[in-house]
């Protein structure tokens, strides 16, 4: 096999290869302690934490769908105090930048917690703006606007490189897109899961205890693929890719599509050693197609024009 | 979970000690992602994976 590159830099955060581990489905690192080794893989980015401990939604949290999991985890988390005493110590253990998610009820919640954030050794931090937003009942990532403003204020109180997670659940995301580029936004990670429910015949009740969940895995592929391919065509910040992503034939649909990283989720549910089979899967590629280097790889799509 | 529910009812109601092992859907298994939770009753969840599977009874909020 011929030596190749898997090295990637985005937004000043190097990453030894591009395969990232995302938010809510690796939890705070430790629990996979025996079966991933995080000094392998791309970058983490931790579970979303919130400024108060959050206990979550009520179960059942879990639907299985073909092809997909439904959740309603509802971001249970530990809090900020907790994580920065309990959690982020364990990461900080390994060569692998570290990627702080973080959610609030209000924009004042987001600054307090970029404001702890600011003072620890941490490579970025990750604006998840899927939660949402109590004045409106929106959630901030469905509104230009909102979007716009929230990484704007973010953005003047942090020189961390700040990651924005998008949702799917939006009629064109290359607005949404672009609205985090003009704020500040360092690095553009999507999608997160597609807003989503399941019902139970037999008793006519929503099958999850939240009613509304967020669909995740294979399901989703291509359509996450499809809004890398869009959000690419409008922004020159880096894009980690993800949305069902179970091999290395799915992660370099991702790449050739747009991505700069791709994030794996759910399928570490399934096989907590897809990361490291996909960076093999990878070398094997680009080895096999004569390409030293993955960056060469982003947004190679070949469209006819015509 | 009918079942252990009426079970601990009658359990307690001859204030015998009785533990249950719960079941729920579960996506990782090791404690990560919090999906597979039971409602305590000091208004907490716990992970049936990594808290449980078994548990005190009288310690789960039926
Ligand atoms: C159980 C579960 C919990 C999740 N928690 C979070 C979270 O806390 N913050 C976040 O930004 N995304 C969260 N996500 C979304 C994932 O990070 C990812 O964007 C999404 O699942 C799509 O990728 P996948 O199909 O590879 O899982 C969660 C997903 C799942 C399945």
């Amino acid at each position: 096999m011929r030596k190749v590159n898997l090295r990637v830099e985005i937004a000043g955060i190097t990453l030894k290869n591009p395969v990232v581990l995302q938010s809510g489905c690796f939890g705070y690192g430790e629990e996979y302690r025996d079966l991933i080794d995080i000094n392998r893989v791309g970058a983490v980015v931790t579970k979303t934490i919130t400024l108060k401990p959050t206990a979550g939604n009520p179960p059942p949290r879990f639907v299985e769908t073909a092809a997909g999991l439904l959740n309603s985890i509802g971001l249970a988390n530990v809090g900020i105090k907790a994580f920065l005493k309990e959690k982020l110590p364990y990461l900080k253990k390994f060569s692998t930048p570290v990627i702080v998610s973080i959610a609030g009820k209000k924009k004042e919640e987001y600054l307090e917690l970029v404001q702890i954030l600011n003072r620890e050794e941490i490579a970025g931090i990750e604006l998840n703006i899927s939660c949402p937003n109590i004045r409106k009942k929106l959630i901030v990532g469905q509104d230009e606007l909102e979007t716009f403003h929230l990484i704007k204020a973010v953005r003047r109180k942090t020189k961390l490189p700040l990651l924005v997670k998008l949702s799917p659940n939006v009629t064109d995301i290359t607005k949404i897109a672009k609205s985090a580029e003009k704020a500040g936004a360092n690095i553009l990670s999507l999608v997160n899961t597609f807003s989503a429910i399941s019902v139970d015949v037999e008793t006519k009740a929503p099958k999850l205890g939240g009613v509304l969940g967020g669909l995740s895995g294979p399901a989703i592929r291509p359509i996450a693929l499809r809004m890398v391919w869009q959000v690419r065509k409008v922004t020159s910040l880096p894009i980690i890719g993800a949305g069902g992503i179970l091999s290395c034939n799915d992660a370099l649909e991702f790449i050739i599509a747009g991505a700069n990283a791709v994030g794996l989720g759910t399928v570490i549910f399934i096989n907590p050693h897809a990361a490291q089979e996909i960076i093999t899967g990878l070398k094997r590629y680009l080895s096999r197609k004569g390409i030293y280097d993955v960056n060469e790889l982003v947004g190679s799509l070949h469209e006819k024009t015509s | 979970m009918e079942m252990l529910k009426e079970i601990a009812r009658i359990a307690k109601s001859h204030r015998i000690f009785c533990q249950v092992s719960l079941e729920e859907h579960m996506a990782c298994g090791v404690g990560a992602c919090q999906g597979c939770v039971v409602r305590m009753k000091k208004n907490e969840y716990k992970r049936v994976c990594k808290d449980g599977p078994v548990f005190n009874s009288e310690e789960i909020a039926w």
